[in-house]
């Protein structure tokens, strides 16, 4: 086990290499100046090139690309996020106050999806092909299909149109005011919740009948035992593995999903920053938040796998 | 308009016109932007700002704007992103009054004195003012800001530079004394207008020195102003409290300004003031503005914004552009009417042409609209462009023009409509290109573009300022790089000239020869939306030029 | 051709719900094909004389702010959107299966460093990658299609790969071997043809994916420019003003609901008629599962 734990730790290590220079070769690329968002449009038009060079030399972007890679990671390393170009904010200062709205939205999403797909599945596979089990899937499906933005620009125009409500517009932390903030996150989480709710219902109910049909389940039943004892004492746990396994997967699918959702809702959260900062090319907060999210995402596989892993002895003991 | 004089007789210290039209407005209601004074004569030297008797005082003014600037430097700024959530803070020398958004008024200088052959401006400043650190205000204060405003250092970029292009040295006579010496004269309403605009914000001197002459950076450096920094954060609120110390006592009357960010035209905007969660709103687009004047207990208001929506062609690039009949024929193909419509549910917007359409020097409305590319009919309009073409050898159109659209809803839809003019009148046919602004401002620059739709600025509403700085040889938002000897020559007399009457005739003769050989073609001129609810008391924008001058707070109180 | 037609009517037979989806996917096909004849009016052409129209006699989904018709663009949208969902998925899981493959029959280091390399291409959450890379390439369409194909690629590449490395083990693959063919003839005639079928599975799972990253892009304002009608452009362009006119933010959306919902369902009936077995581990990777 132990060897395991080292081994996939030192290819994290190595993919997050990978993925920081990809994040910067890529950021190096865009097109547009800077330097119009900052000095704004009329600024811009009076700016000297002699001037032009003194700004992006007083904003570190004239050194050469190994150079600027380089002393990036050395600033990450030494918990140093970086500021924006524009108005000196610094990126851990948006990711501390940001970031808890988006984690939330996260993490309630995941627990709406368990809480919604897990017993549907389950129920889903105890009746194959009757009617609820068939309205399920078809729920399922369509909630899969809907994409999550466009839903989400329905609710909000259906809450302003029909009952005047609008979500607050800053930032409530759930320590400050649990009921305000509780509006902010409620849309996105639920939006995206269910489109993952989808997909563990699908996954669940397969798995589940898979195990269903086993040996060992007619052997249980032939012993007499309940119908749902059975299911719930050797099928479940068949069934989670591949739901833990995948949930994983879906983390990308939230953390990607999750910048048009909120964009959609207007959520002042870490991927708005995100998408405002690539539109204006800001450059270290861009690199930075990327990263962040490469690094969520790496840590909560990694995670998935040691449990994975974990739970099958063929590893535990090897 | 009528002379301001004070009244003390009239409630609320209310110049006339105002007066009368708050009266009419009863809860409910919108007061619009009328036709504007003289410049000139709406300066009052001894019409220092008091506070309105009636006033209550304390409470929390929460005003959305849009508060998420590029940097922190105002000078080097052009956008409301700084000047709107800024300017509390700060001073200026002298000061467009709030009352009417118009009238030259007393602020860090009490007295002002000009020699007569205006080469000389001298300002005798307040005494025991304090910067919000504690700081006494000094004249050293005033050069230093000024010296960094005329004769900017090296990687400083500051718009309203070429206004001051004229000032030679500044003078500190005492601490409280200060002459500003320069190498020609210009006419007094545009230099006083220079010195009163709101981007012109009195700075410390140590604050310079500290860093560099370079404010980009730093969030709170001290004004004189009567609000200061509390505290910040990005793209949400800048939370800021009333300055006890402020020179001007009595002022301001709320306690404290909880400044939101909100996009301009937004639907954000316009659903939070609706759902009463700011007090005052500004740059409302047209649906929640029109919603807000139906409302009981809101006062809605419109008033000219200081900008020109246009978009360019480039004469260097392409040879077509380059002859003035076609673009001629360019600018009359535009049905202007139908242009303001097609976005009238996105931004408010108005027809003008080449200088601002409510300025006393330039053409009426009623005239304007009786010029080819003005009227509502735009057969006869079209009828002499496709004349043009033929007689430039361009009978058959053109194809496959680059234009270039900066990526703003109303940009957007006027391309797509400007598309469809082009092609349906005269066979134009062009490729839209969707960029981010910093890629437009690089495209525009490098001259990468055959057409290009955006919006510019300028400081003044006086002509000579948008002749140098948008139609100016080489001028900086002269982005066609166009050139008309005999109208530079021209640009620079009306400059000098300081007869009105010469003046406004010369300045008509100019906007002829802009028609003639368009520098960029105008498509509309902004009107601002503002909407507050009837708590909120002591300002009414509907005479102010733009949202740049009247931004202090300092006289709004609550009820 | 017969006897296509009778596996078809089997197909149905035994998955209708699949089959249906195949129709309407078809449908939808042939609409973006045949846009320009079933088009009512040129989706770029602006009639200020009717901006801004409800759904009505005229303009059966209504029109815009500037009087563009609905209806024509939500038909041309389907040919953009369509276009580039093909495009990157064919692009995106061809070179990754190509790769896949390589990697399964070559092992050793190739495989060792290509896994590492698809492990940080699957680092990014998708939307997130494709945006960074479109806006760093430009913003046309074939940027948007090379952006979301990568997106794509690791998932072929991890799929295929375990195919070929079971199948590499296969008898006749090692007579191959032992014949003395080189490796490019193994890998093209022995191991390639045995990938097919789990890449038609990829291919239309992953087609509703693009579709929606693809409309994820144009909302957010970084996927395929102006005026190009896309159903993604068509509901960020929707959101001006106070209330939206609510047939210019519905219909675009409904759009690619029914085409990801067809598209899905067709790849749920493919793959189970495909892959019998079925088991969640193999069902993991096709979704993107890590296990590899």
């Amino acid at each position: 086990m132990r060897k395991y734990l080292v081994r996939r730790a030192g290819y994290a290590a190595i993919t997050l290499l990978g993925v920081s220079l990809s994040v910067f070769v890529i950021l190096r690329i865009l097109p547009g100046d800077p330097l119009v968002a900052i000095l704004g449009a009329e600024g811009h038009a009076q700016m000297k090139p002699a001037d032009r060079a003194r700004i992006m030399a007083d904003l570190g972007l004239s050194d050469p690309l190994p150079v600027q890679y380089v002393r990036w990671l050395g600033d990450i390393a030494a918990g140093r996020l970086g500021k924006s170009f524009f108005r000196g904010d610094t990126v851990a200062e948006q990711i501390l106050h940001r970031g808890p709205i988006s984690a939330e939205i996260g993490v309630l999403a995941l627990i709406v999806s368990w809480l919604v797909g897990l017993p549907v599945g389950i129920l889903s596979a105890f009746k194959p092909n009757s009617m609820p089990d068939a309205l399920a899937r078809a729920l399922s499906v369509t909630f899969i299909a809907i994409p999550g933005f466009w839903l989400g620009m329905l609710i909000v125009l259906a809450l302003l149109f029909w009952f005047g409500y609008k979500a607050p517009i800053v930032i409530v932390h759930f320590w400050a005011n649990p009921w305000q903030n509780l509006q902010i996150v409620v849309g996105p989480a639920m939006v995206l919740g269910l489109a993952q709710g989808a997909y563990i219902a699908r996954m669940s109910r397969s798995c589940m009948l898979e195990v269903i049909g086993e040996d060992f389940v007619r052997t249980a039943r032939a012993k007499g035992l309940r119908e749902w004892l059975v299911v719930m004492r050797h099928a479940l746990p068949n069934a989670l593995l591949p739901v833990i396994t995948i949930s994983g997967v879906l983390l990308g699918f939230v953390l990607g999903g999750s910048v048009a959702v909120e964009q959609a809702f207007g959520v002042p959260g870490l991927g708005r920053a995100l998408v405002t900062a690539v539109i204006e090319r800001d450059i270290i907060v861009v690199q930075n938040l990327v990263l962040l999210y490469a690094v969520i995402f790496v840590g909560v596989n990694v995670l998935v796998d040691l449990s994975y892993a974990w739970l099958d002895p063929r590893i535990r003991y090897g | 308009m009528s002379e301001h004089t004070r009244d003390p007789e009239r409630p609320s210290g209310v110049d006339r016109r105002t007066f009368l039209k708050r009266a009419g407005a009863t809860g409910a209601g919108a007061v619009i932007a009328s036709h504007l004074s003289i410049p000139g004569r709406a300066i009052a030297q001894d019409a220092t700002l008091r506070p309105d008797p009636a006033a209550k005082r304390g409470g929390t003014l929460r005003y959305a704007v849009h508060n998420a600037p590029a940097h922190f430097d105002v000078h080097q700024s052009g956008t409301v992103a700084n000047i709107g959530p800024q300017s509390p803070m700060y001073d200026t020398l002298l000061r467009r009054s709030p009352k009417d958004g118009q009238t030259i008024i007393p602020d860090l200088a009490q007295r002002w004195e000009i020699s007569p052959d205006g080469k000389k401006y001298t300002f005798h400043l307040r005494k025991g003012v304090k910067f919000h650190d504690g700081a006494d205000f000094t004249a050293e204060d005033v050069k230093a800001t000024y010296d960094r405003i005329t004769h900017p250092p090296k990687g400083v970029v500051i718009p309203r530079t070429p206004l001051f292009a004229t000032v030679g040295d500044i003078v500190v006579v005492d601490p409280h004394k200060i002459e500003f010496r320069m190498t020609e004269a210009r006419p007094k309403a545009y230099m006083l207008g220079a010195f009163a605009s709101g981007w012109n914000v009195i700075v410390r001197k140590k604050t310079l020195e500290e860093h560099q002459g370079n404010l980009r950076q730093v969030m709170n450096y001290p004004g004189t102003g009567p609000f200061r920094h509390v505290s910040r954060k990005d793209k949400e609120v800048w939370i800021q409290e009333r300055f006890p110390d402020y020179w001007n006592k009595g002022l301001p009357l709320v306690d404290k300004l909880e400044i939101y960010h909100m996009m301009p035209f937004s639907p954000e905007l316009g659903s939070t003031f609706l759902s009463g969660k700011v007090d005052y709103a500004r740059l409302l687009d047209p649906v929640s503005w029109r919603k807000a004047k139906e409302m009981q207990g809101v006062t809605a208001a419109a008033f000219n914004q200081s900008v020109i929506q246009a978009f360019w062609t480039n004469m260097q690039k392409n040879k077509a552009l380059a002859d003035p009949r076609v673009r001629r024929a360019i600018h009359l193909a535009m049905d202007r009417h139908t242009l303001v419509d097609v976005v009238k549910d996105t931004a408010p917007m108005q027809v003008g042409g080449f200088v601002y359409p409510f300025h006393e020097m330039s053409t009426p409305r009623a005239e304007l609209e009786k010029k080819l590319g003005y009227q509502k009919d735009i057969k006869p309009a079209v009828q002499e462009a496709r004349r043009l073409m033929k007689e430039a050898g361009y009978a058959n159109g053109i194809k496959n023009l680059d234009f270039v659209v900066r990526d703003v809803a109303t940009f957007k839809l006027w391309a797509v409509a400007i598309q469809a003019m082009l092609k349906e009148h005269l066979n134009i046919e062009s490729n839209l290109r969707v960029v981010q602004v910093s890629v437009w401002f690089d495209e525009a620059a490098a001259g990468n573009f055959d057409l290009a739709i955006s919006a510019i600025v300028s400081t003044l509403m006086d002509p000579s300022d948008i002749f140098s700085a948008w139609y100016g040889k080489d001028g900086p938002q002269n982005y066609s790089r166009w050139t008309n000897a005999p109208f530079h020559d021209l640009a620079n007399q009306i400059e000098r000239e300081l007869d009105d009457n010469k003046r406004r005739a010369m300045v008509r003769k100019a906007e002829d020869m802009l028609e003639q050989d368009p520098p960029l073609i105008p498509v509309a001129y902004e009107q601002i939306y503002d909407a507050w609810y009837n708590r909120v008391h002591g300002q009414n924008p509907s005479t102010y030029f733009g949202i740049y001058d009247v931004v202090r707070w300092d006289q709004v109180w609550l009820t | 051709m017969k006897a296509l037609a009778i596996e078809a009517a089997r197909f149905s037979r035994r998955n209708t719900l699949s089959a249906i989806g195949g129709l309407v996917g078809l449908l939808i096909v042939f609409t973006a094909v045949a846009a320009p004849f079933l088009a009512p009016r040129d989706p770029l052409k602006a009639d200020f004389r009717r901006m801004n129209k409800p759904p009505d006699a005229q303009s059966l989904l209504g029109t815009d702010q500037v009087g563009r018709d609905t209806l024509s663009r939500v038909i041309y949208g389907a040919r953009t959107s369509l276009f580039v969902a093909f495009s990157a998925v064919i692009l995106g899981t061809t070179v990754g299966s190509l790769w896949g493959v390589a990697c399964g029959y070559l092992r050793g280091r190739f495989d060792l460093v290509s896994q590492r390399i698809m492990e940080i291409m699957q680092s990014f959450p998708d939307l997130i990658l494709a945006m960074a890379i479109s806006m760093a390439i430009g913003t046309g369409l074939p940027a948007v299609i090379f952006a979301i194909a990568i997106t794509r690629i690791p998932f072929g590449g991890r799929v295929i790969r375990s195919v070929a490395l079971s199948v590499r083990e296969m008898p006749y693959v090692e007579a191959g071997r032992a014949s003395g063919a080189s490796a490019l003839r193994v890998m093209t005639f022995h191991v390639l043809p045995q990938c097919i079928a789990p890449y038609l599975v990829l291919a239309t799972t992953h087609l509703g994916v693009a579709i929606v990253i693809e409309a994820a892009l144009g909302f957010l304002g970084v996927g395929v420019p102006p005026p190009t009608p896309t159903w993604g452009n068509m509901l960020a362009d929707s959101i001006t003003g106070l209330v939206p006119p609510w047939w210019l933010a519905f219909f675009p959306g409904l759009a690619i609901t029914v085409t990801v919902l067809a598209f899905n369902l067709l790849g749920d009936g493919i793959r189970d008629t495909l892959d019998p077995r079925l088991s969640p581990a193999f069902l993991r990777m096709m979704t993107g599962g890590r296990r590899a």
